[in-house]
């Protein structure tokens, strides 16, 4: 058999069965999302609750904390140092919020299902490792707001304790406080480090041999290209 | 614009099924991938400009859909076991020839990786390679470099059976 066999048997092939208006419509009616549509709509669901999370942490830092401080009345002002601390971490997370939405809709202008293969190949790529960077970005963000609010915790009860018994700051134990504060924030840390290991094994459980066929097919039609 | 929808799919729909079959080898993959395809085709079809040719449209549309298709691993009888009756074509009734031949043509092209059967499946449908690059992003010298290297593989396939 050679290549003008193959043509010939290619033409005789069937086509399928035939579907008639009725039938296409159905079809139609009955589909559900692909992958990918569901992880856009996952993406900006993620959106709307990343954005009510930074909403919180902002409110608890400009309003909710000032008043409970305030209503506690035993002469205690935040330190200069940690109201730029919070509003650097606040800062920081709205950036990293605003970084990742302008990602996504750069990633879903650039192209539609009309585009060309390896164009089409990019933006599936790109959208599920958005999909993924998604939940590093949430670990990020509430490990630094965790972090913030735990060291200002930490620092305004030391600051109440000293003033409810009459010490001078300067001459609290240092040691103690600090070794406290560090055993915390390693758990913090470890059990972030855990949630993101965690996460990027189960997310390539899930996606990773797809996305390894993708890559190997746009890397097939760039090898063409070069 | 539904109406019209329907009426050129249900004219064209050939170029789905021929997609189907070249990267499906179930029939429950074929009708999912069948389905998926006409959904991005209504999603896309408001964007469909006169500029090219529907078919090409068509084309782009349903081999972009099959190439990054996700298969969920479903359990499936292993693929040295797999039978003329799991293809689409042992519906029909051919002479024992072209049977041969047809078996022959799935086997060969079923080896083939993703891109490949892209161009192939073009090849086939004697698409002009000017329409192939169109279709598939890659400039036309390289359709046709990439096309006999293609072809020579196919021989390969078809003479180690």
């Amino acid at each position: 058999m050679d290549l003008n066999d193959l043509k010939k048997a290619w033409d005789k092939l069937a086509s399928g069965k035939e579907l008639d208006e009725t039938q296409i419509r159905e079809m139609l009616g009955k589909r559900t999302k692909n992958l990918i549509e569901k992880i856009e709509r996952n993406i900006r669901i993620g959106f709307f609750v990343l954005f009510a999370i930074i909403l919180i942490f902002i409110c608890n830092d400009f309003i909710i904390s000032p008043l409970l401080v305030k209503n506690i009345d035993v002469g205690i002002e935040l330190p200069l140092w940690l109201q730029i601390l919070s509003i650097f971490g606040d800062l920081i997370i709205i950036f990293t919020f605003l970084f990742f939405v302008a990602r996504y809709y750069k990633v879903k202008k650039s192209c539609d299902a009309t585009c060309d293969l390896k164009n089409t190949l990019i933006r599936t790529i790109s959208t599920l490792n958005l999909y993924q960077t998604l939940y590093f970005i949430s670990i990020f963000i509430i490990l630094i707001s965790f972090s913030i609010n735990f060291i200002a915790g930490v620092y305004e009860g030391v600051l109440y304790k000293a003033h409810s018994l009459g010490i001078p700051i300067n001459e609290i134990e240092i040691g103690n406080l600090a070794t406290t504060v560090f055993i915390t924030l390693l758990c913090l840390l470890l059990i972030t480090v855990g949630i993101f290991f965690g996460f990027r094994w189960m997310f390539h459980r899930l996606y990773g041999n797809y996305i390894t066929k993708l890559k190997l097919t746009l890397k097939e039609l760039e090898e063409i290209n070069e | 614009m539904e109406k019209e929808f329907l009426q050129i799919i249900q004219k064209n729909q050939g170029i789905i099924h021929k997609v189907c079959n070249i990267y499906c080898d179930f029939e429950e993959d074929r009708n999912d991938l069948f389905q998926e395809i006409v959904a991005q085709l209504w999603k896309s079809y408001p964007s469909f400009r006169s500029d090219s040719k529907f078919s090409t449209w068509m084309y782009r549309v349903a081999l972009n859909t099959a190439i990054t298709s996700f298969k969920k691993n479903k359990r499936r009888p292993d693929q040295s076991s797999l039978t003329y009756d799991n293809f689409q074509i042992a519906e029909e009734k051919y002479d024992s020839e072209t049977e041969e031949n047809i078996k022959q043509l799935h086997r060969a092209v079923g080896q083939l990786t993703g891109v490949e059967k892209s161009i192939v499946l073009l090849y086939l449908e004697n698409k002009k390679y000017g329409e192939i690059a169109e279709i598939t992003g890659i400039t036309q010298n390289y359709v046709r470099v990439k096309m006999n290297r293609i072809k020579k593989k196919l021989k390969k396939l078809m003479v180690t059976r």
